[in-house]
């Protein structure tokens, strides 16, 4: 046994390390003489969004003869993963591209799923600078190199209720409403304001939890260095913030993703929602205002954009050629396409109002967005602000995991399930289980 | 029947399986009236009454995925994957029940051992074996595992035991009858209220597993329905009411199975008590 | 018997050998390739997602002083046993009226029983996620209304109630299946033997007791071992009621939800396949208890299996 799966893991070690030199070794030559008309064949893509399906017209109008075979599989209870890790771990050719979500994809990075697309023939980093460098920052493997390029950068917003803020703040300017959002005490104020107002039938926020996104965003490093786990201080507050906003009724109680959580966009019973760019077109258009978004009616406008109490990214999607492909010349031809070509980039930003990822599109078109959702705000302008200020040096592979591991040590202490001591120690316990090497500290204990 | 029943206890008897149904069909009924909501209607309550969203989830699922050849390939894998277990379940069952052979005991176990080690890894395994026997992408990985069902072998087994008397058998060889003509004629056809019974388990099971397929279907258009079904959930909007039609729709193939199947059981169940 | 007659006798009975043939060899080529592959995974840790270092019982130690795969393992027998019990209960009883008594409808009654077997455990969850939700929930809805409750309860945080509906879940979608088996089991009990009993004069539940029971032994045999593997590898009603976490503080994370986190949220292979392996072994001991205990002293020699 002992030996056979050294043997195995020995050889599976020199195919890994084999089949890049082997791979890009071949197609050198074949990337740099072809035109876009030329190249021809297909390519298998797979993606846990069906966004992808959408790009793919455009992408053939430049590249007519590259057939493209799309198979979304979404990633409800982790079968997204499932199927990527059991083709990749028997080194299938099949997919040659696929994408990767915030949640997971360091994971990817650090597996070498991706081909490295810094140097020859694919040279990313000529292509970087026109690109969010926090995006292309995030890509990089641990030797520095680019693996994967993103259509998006997702900058973090808030969006409120109009109707709402004219009731309680006698305003629904974003200016004044972004007075009573950007600090985190004043934000609890509004929301007992909000509660007596409505005898506690409309909530601040649909559950404490939509917090969690620019909360986690507030730590100043990384949470594993060498070993060690350090729990920062601003999530030992958030514990404190999520219990006093349950037991005072300022939040719904309802848990984010939720079907609850989905219905309280609709029936006017949420003033506050906090969303990325993604969330503004994707969740909650489509579910606030389902007609409209189909354009069956106007938006009634009810919505507007303030500013969170402090700055996040949440989320994005990467797309990377598999390091397995035969055909990686079509497969860079298709993710370059997405991840950097500037008509691309516009065209998508045009069609689906979505912060694209190419900053000298973003600079050409900012100015002139005016969302009838958002009453006529200009939402691109707010991002491209706050893209700038989006910090990746503290992301590493395992964060979704230690968010939600806390994330569900906050809940019990919130509901009075547990003690602040004995929630904590129950994070150790679940640390332990996800990475047993790794000693657990908490900041200021 | 061989006991009478006063009037309160017939009272007592219907009140309790009614109430019994009730239970079972309420929730069941309810998944089929939310695929006549929006996705907000469901969201917000639960609903008794059907709404007027049929046609538009429908649009949603059209715009989504092709439903019908996701009940086209969910036919390809459940058919024969269900002839496929009852025949060669039942040749297994009655090698075990009506021979005695050396370790048999032991054979035994070994299939009932293959039940019991979670399926949820044996996956990573399964796919390089079907990427070495070059099946990957095909239905037969999904369908021939079939022909070895450790639970059917071990129901109809139990079953044959029980209600086939060895006299039978002896008889039909006494008069001459080949083994297989024996297994056909006569072991097949008694055994029968215990193979359909468990084909409409095994139908159930290969028409809603999700997880094989999925890994081992690369082509969209070869995901049999609960694939297909789990795709109408875009990534951000929730699709309640479409999923639900979708569930709804491939929910009727099963529901026609087994009325179909459970009139053979009972009337292989009325006229199967063979044995004292 | 003549020493001619038993060879040939010895020779039809070698013959069962060819019928199972057919089993073992799609056995040997589909099923024990995954199986061996996984235990060979239970011996690795993962260097990254998709390449693994040797390290020997590692797994295994580790796993028998985790504390959360220990508390796995009371969830999982606990909710096993709490829905097992009374679906059992319902089963025999379901089974016996619908089978023995004349009760009008019987047909119908079994279809209906049915029916929640027919569902994905998916698409169940989303509708039990709806129904006990505590802000917008129906049954709060409900309880608030008729002044029952004055506060909404928050049902799944309770670790009590999230067991317990589990348990339901589980016995809810399993009760009348058994039913059905149970009722092939009646099937191959003779009416002479009741009306023999009757002219004893034994009662309804001596009867059941004395007659029903004891003869279904082979099938409660099998319902009993199907269920408890069955049973000990319950995922599905978990994962969807907590999105895979098994909250409240893994009050209702089973083993093989454990399982399938370590592998493909933590993307730990080796140790869940060491998990699986640890579950395995578990399985087929009380199977094997099981076993001797409900087929107790052997009737007639060696046809028990």
């Amino acid at each position: 046994m002992s030996i056979r799966t050294k043997m195995m893991a020995l050889a599976a070690l020199l195919l890994v390390t084999a089949l890049p030199v082997f791979a890009t070794g071949g197609q050198e030559e074949a990337a740099v003489s072809q035109n876009p008309a030329e190249m021809s064949g297909k390519i298998v893509v797979w993606s846990f969004t069906d966004e992808v399906g959408g790009m793919i017209e455009h992408f053939n109008q430049k590249y007519p003869n590259i057939e493209v075979e799309y198979v979304v599989i979404p990633n409800q209870d982790e079968v997204y993963l499932n199927k990527l890790v059991t083709t990749l771990r028997s080194r299938d050719a099949v997919p040659d591209v696929f994408t990767g979500e915030a949640a997971f994809f360091r994971q990817f990075v650090e597996a070498g799923f991706w081909e490295p697309i810094s140097d020859a023939p694919y040279n990313a980093e000529e292509l970087k600078d026109n690109l969010v460098p926090y995006v292309v920052g995030l890509s990089r493997d641990a030797n520095g190199k680019m693996t994967a390029l993103s259509w998006q950068a997702t900058p973090g917003a808030m969006f409120y209720r109009r109707s709402i803020a004219k009731e309680v703040l006698g305003t629904d300017d974003p200016a004044e409403v972004s007075k009573w959002t950007s600090d985190i005490n004043k934000y609890y104020e509004l929301g007992e304001m909000i509660k007596e107002k409505y005898n506690g039938e409309k909530f601040l926020v649909s559950g404490y939890t939509d917090m969690a996104q620019f909360i986690y965003n507030q730590r100043k490093v990384p949470y594993v260095v060498d070993n060690t786990l350090t729990v920062p201080g601003s999530l030992i507050e958030y514990m404190e913030l999520a219990k006093d906003m349950r037991t005072n009724k300022v939040e719904g109680g309802v848990g984010t993703w939720s079907p609850a959580w989905f219905s309280g966009m609709a029936d006017a019973s949420v003033f506050t929602y906090i969303l990325p760019t993604w969330g503004l077109h994707y969740v909650l258009k489509p579910n606030a205002e389902p007609e409209a978004s189909n354009g069956e009616k106007e938006f009634s406008g009810d919505w507007g954009l303030c500013v969170p109490p402090a700055a996040y990214s949440w989320g994005g999607t990467y797309i990377g050629i598999s390091r397995f492909s035969e055909k990686k010349d079509l497969a860079w031809a298709f993710v370059k396409h997405i991840g950097s070509d500037p008509e691309f980039a516009k065209y998508w930003a045009e069609k689906t109002g979505d912060f694209v990822g190419n900053l000298n599109v973003v600079k050409e078109i900012k100015d002139d967005f005016a969302d009838p959702f958002l009453g006529g705000q200009n939402h691109y302008e707010y991002f491209y602000n706050e893209v700038k200020k989006i910090d990746v040096s503290r992301v590493g592979p395992w964060d979704f995991q230690i968010e939600n591991a806390w994330g569900d040590q906050v809940e019990l202490y919130a509901n009075g399930e547990k003690t602040k001591q004995e929630a904590m120690d129950g994070f150790v316990t679940a640390m332990a289980d996800i990475l047993p090497d790794v000693k657990v500290v908490f900041e200021g204990r | 029947m061989i006991y009478k029943r006063k009037r309160s206890e017939s009272i007592a008897l219907y009140t309790f399986l009614i109430l019994l149904a009730a239970l079972a069909i309420v929730p069941f009924y309810m998944m089929i009236i939310n695929s006549t909501h929006t996705t907000v209607e469901i969201s917000q309550r639960v609903w008794l009454t059907p709404g007027s969203a049929i046609l538009d989830n429908y649009e949603i699922i059209q715009g989504k995925v092709d439903i019908w050849r996701g009940f086209l390939s969910s036919t390809i894998i459940a058919v024969p994957s269900v002839l496929l277990s009852a025949f060669f379940s039942t040749l297994t069952a009655y090698g075990f029940a009506k021979f005695r052979f050396k370790g048999k005991e032991a054979f035994f176990w070994l299939i009932l051992g293959t039940m019991m080690v979670p399926q949820q890894l044996g996956l990573i395994g399964y796919y390089d074996l079907c990427v070495k026997l070059g099946l990957i992408d095909s239905f037969l990985p999904l369908i021939i595992p079939s022909a070895a069902n450790a639970a059917m072998v071990f129901f109809i087994r139990a079953y044959i035991q029980s209600s086939i008397p060895d006299s039978l058998i002896e008889a039909a060889i006494i008069d001459g009858a080949g083994e297989f003509y024996i297994f056909m004629r006569i072991v097949f056809p008694l055994a029968l209220p215990s193979i359909a019974t468990m084909s409409i388990f095994t139908f159930i099971s290969k028409w809603n597993d999700l997880i094989g397929p999925l890994v081992l279907l690369n082509s969209a258009d070869k995901f049999p329905m609960p694939v297909v079904v789990s795709n109408i959930r875009g990534l951000y909007e929730m699709n309640f009411g479409a999923i639900y039609l979708g569930v709804t729709i491939s929910i009727i193939p099963i529901l026609l199975v087994v009325i179909t199947f459970s009139k053979r059981i009972i009337s292989g169940l009325t006229v199967g008590a063979v044995k004292g | 018997m003549s020493g001619r007659k038993f060879a040939f006798f010895k020779n039809r009975n070698n013959k069962g050998y060819l019928f199972i043939l057919p089993f073992f060899l799609v056995m040997l080529t589909f099923q024990i390739y995954p199986i061996i592959s996984t235990l060979n995974l239970s011996f690795t840790a993962p260097l990254n997602m998709f390449e693994n270092k040797f390290v020997g019982i590692a797994n295994y130690e580790r796993l028998l002083t985790n504390e959360i795969f220990l508390k796995s393992i009371f969830n999982t027998w606990f909710m096993w046993l709490l829905g097992f019990i009374p679906q059992m209960i319902f089963a025999l009883g379901l089974a016996v009226i619908l089978y023995e008594w004349q009760v009008w409808g019987k047909d119908a009654f079994r279809t209906i029983f049915f029916l929640p077997n027919l569902v994905t455990a998916a698409s169940i969850g989303v509708l039990f996620a709806v129904l006990l939700d505590w802000q917008t929930g129906t049954l709060n809805h409900v309880l608030l209304t008729m002044k029952i409750i004055d506060e909404p309860i928050n049902w799944l945080s309770k670790s009590g109630m999230a067991r317990g509906s589990v348990a339901f879940i589980q016995w809810w979608m399993w009760f009348g299946n058994t039913a059905i088996i149970v009722m092939a089991g009646l099937s191959s009990i003779s009416g002479e033997l009741y009306e023999a009993a009757f002219i004893d004069g034994a009662g309804k539940v001596q009867t059941f007791f004395r007659i029903t029971l004891p003869l279904l032994r082979p099938i409660l045999l099998y319902i009993v071992i199907t269920s408890l593997i069955g049973g000990l590898q319950i995922f599905d009603i978990p994962r969807v009621l907590t999105n895979g976490r098994g909250a409240p503080d893994n009050a209702i994370t089973t083993m093989v939800l454990y399982l399938y986190n370590q592998a493909f949220k933590n993307f730990n292979i080796g140790y869940a396949a060491s998990v699986a392996y640890t579950l395995f072994f578990m399985i087929l001991f009380f199977s094997i208890i099981s076993f001797k205990l409900i087929s107790g002293k052997k009737q007639k020699g060696d046809d028990e299996i």
